[in-house]
């Protein structure tokens, strides 16, 4: 079976979870809507491409390697807003705008806790669930080496830094598509960790062998329902660390 | 397929404190297992954007300078059927948008400056009110405002939830700025004297405090997506060059506001390699997993970032088709041909 296989690293990723409030935080490893966002960030289709975001969205099954969790990091972050009913009143046409429209004292401050990874390295494959699919892992092979919009790891201002060095290969489990391919790293010597100390992390799907029996299955809320609502829903996912998963 | 500009910057800046966490602090982060200075993306993004050069360069030459526009406006109205009075009206709600208007008259206060594309704007506008006979509405207003939001919003995006008609993705990435080498962050303890205090028995300090602070030579990372910035720009070339080469200008020379008063460590950056290119963009911040040491860390910091560059194109093949180098450590290449290199890579033609 055929697989897309790249690797992510940045100084710093932001794998968001559930986040309504004040506090944003964050996963080790990347989460199903944001790699599906990556996706579609390379092909172009914007969140208002609905159908098309929903057929990528139904071909596509990923699993994850990650090498290293990283550690974390919590960034304080501070924006200067106007008074929400003088935002009402009209909407300022620009930053600057908002910010010198009132006297300076009418400014408030809106805080948030902005939680980060900090030297993740994390390998994905992905897989068509169908057979005859639209976004064939040649196309978004293509798509990745020569991306539409911006690539990021979960947050806009993570650029990759690394080439993601996506190729297609073929493996019979999961197992053996995320951990024979090897890598360019490296520069990322400092940072390495051996196979056996890698967590993977997959979804079912009938079409897959996984190769590895999961220790532990967990809910993740990374199933998008809607996409410029960013409504998500519940996803299971299997955890199995290399060294002691049995294959 | 896009076009990327990214830009590579090493910026040194003096002791300072530019981006503080909720105890004061200057952020920091973990790179390499080296704890680094940083200077997080939102505070970069907000010091360019708020800048002098940036407003000023986007004020722009052309256009029309004038208090009379409405005139014109009124008029059109009128010939379209609209009751002189419901009319004037209407005026009235469309220049406030620009400047103050004077009572009962199709005429502002100042002078205003407006764009083409503006007057272009709120005459189509002007058209959709005659046919639908209607007054206009605030959010159709918003839009009419001028070429700095145009290119404010192109370049950084906009979010709002309840009103998804304005957001707009944005065309430039910035990445959280990080020093190459490692860090300790230093305080300095400070007491403030009180000046009327001459009494003889009364000697101490009228206040004292800790300001924490650290000095680095900061890399940093710009993504533009040219194509995203140009369509972002409704297919204005002339507008679309004059938004990235401003851009450039602040990105090389606007430092954080952060503390400036008490640390004055304002700084041009020493290092810009640009590169174009249709290929998937990278940053370069591997070039300093290892923190450089030693006493020459420009000069290492160059070093290491072609060295990085040249082994990636190396492996992976070239990242970019072409690029630019302006050295100011060695007074190499200038801003100027840095622009010219970016507005070079303006895509034309429509979508």
């Amino acid at each position: 079976m055929d697989f897309l296989l790249f690797r992510l690293y940045a100084p710093l990723s932001a794998w968001g979870v559930t986040a309504v409030g004040e506090n944003r935080h964050v996963q080790a490893h990347p989460s199903r809507s944001a790699l599906l966002g990556l996706m579609a960030a390379a092909l172009g289709l914007t969140r208002e491409e609905k159908t098309a975001q929903q057929q990528l969205d139904s071909e596509l099954g990923f699993a994850i390697a990650l090498e290293r969790a990283g550690t974390h990091l919590s960034d304080y972050h501070t924006a200067q807003a106007p008074k929400a009913k003088d935002i009402k009143k009209g909407r300022p046409a620009s930053r600057y705008h908002e910010l010198t429209a009132a006297p300076r004292h009418e400014l408030t401050t809106i805080l948030s806790k902005r939680d980060y990874r900090q030297d993740m390295v994390a390998r994905v494959a992905v897989w068509n669930r169908s057979s005859q699919p639209d976004y064939s892992l040649k196309r978004l092979l293509e798509a990745l080496e020569h991306p539409v919009f911006t690539l990021y790891l979960g947050r806009k201002s993570c650029p990759p830094s690394l080439p993601l060095e996506g190729r297609v290969v073929t493996a019979v489990t999961l197992r053996e598509a995320l951990t024979t391919a090897s890598f360019n790293n490296d520069c990322l010597d400092g940072l390495a960790l051996s196979r056996e100390d890698w967590t993977l992390y997959w979804e079912s799907d009938s079409k897959v062998t996984s190769g590895i029996d999961p220790q532990q299955t967990f809910s993740r809320r990374d199933q998008p329902l809607e996409w410029n609502r960013r409504l998500f829903g519940m996803r299971q996912e299997h955890r199995a660390n290399l060294a002691q998963g049995r294959a | 397929m896009s076009r990327f500009l990214q830009l590579h910057l090493l910026t040194s800046y003096p002791p300072a404190n530019l981006n503080r966490d909720d105890l004061g602090r200057p952020k920091t982060a973990m790179m390499g297992n080296v704890q680094r200075l940083r200077v997080s993306s939102q505070s970069l993004k907000r010091a360019w954007r708020m800048s002098e050069p940036f407003q000023s360069k986007m004020e722009g030459n052309m256009g029309t300078r004038t208090k009379r526009m409405g005139e014109d406006w009124l008029k059109r109205l009128k010939d379209g059927g609209i009751a002189e009075k419901k009319a004037l009206g209407w005026i009235t709600k469309i220049l406030s948008k620009f400047g103050a208007v004077e009572k009962d008259l199709p005429l502002t206060k100042q002078l205003v400056h407006y764009a083409p594309e503006e007057i272009q704007a709120v005459e189509t506008l002007l058209d959709t009110l005659i046919a639908e006979n209607r007054p206009p509405e605030d959010d159709e207003l918003t839009l009419l405002r001028n070429r700095l939001r145009v290119a404010d919003v192109a370049l950084f995006g906009r979010m709002l939830a309840d009103a998804p008609s304005f957001n707009k993705e944005a065309a430039a990435q910035v990445a959280h700025a990080i020093s190459v080498h490692g860090v300790t962050v230093e305080d300095d303890f400070f007491t403030a004297v009180d000046d009327l205090n001459q009494a003889a028995e009364e000697t101490g300090s009228g206040h004292m405090g800790v300001i924490e602070f650290g000095a680095g030579l900061f890399y940093q990372y710009v993504c533009i997506n040219m194509d995203l910035l140009y369509k972002n720009l409704d297919y204005d070339r002339q507008l679309t060059e004059q938004t990235v080469t401003a851009l450039m200008e602040v990105v090389a020379t606007v430092a954080p506001t952060g503390k400036q008063n008490s640390f004055g460590s304002r700084a041009y950056a020493s290092y810009i390699l640009a590169e174009s290119g249709t290929r998937q963009p990278r940053s370069l911040s591997v070039a300093y997993l290892k923190p450089v040491v030693g006493q020459n860390v420009l000069d290492e910091a160059i070093k290491n970032l072609n060295e990085t560059r040249n082994s990636m194109d190396r492996v992976y093949g070239p990242a970019s088709e072409k690029q630019c180098i302006v050295n100011a450590a060695h007074g190499k290449g200038s801003l100027q041909e840095l622009l010219a290199f970016a507005s070079a890579a303006v895509p034309s033609g429509e979508g």
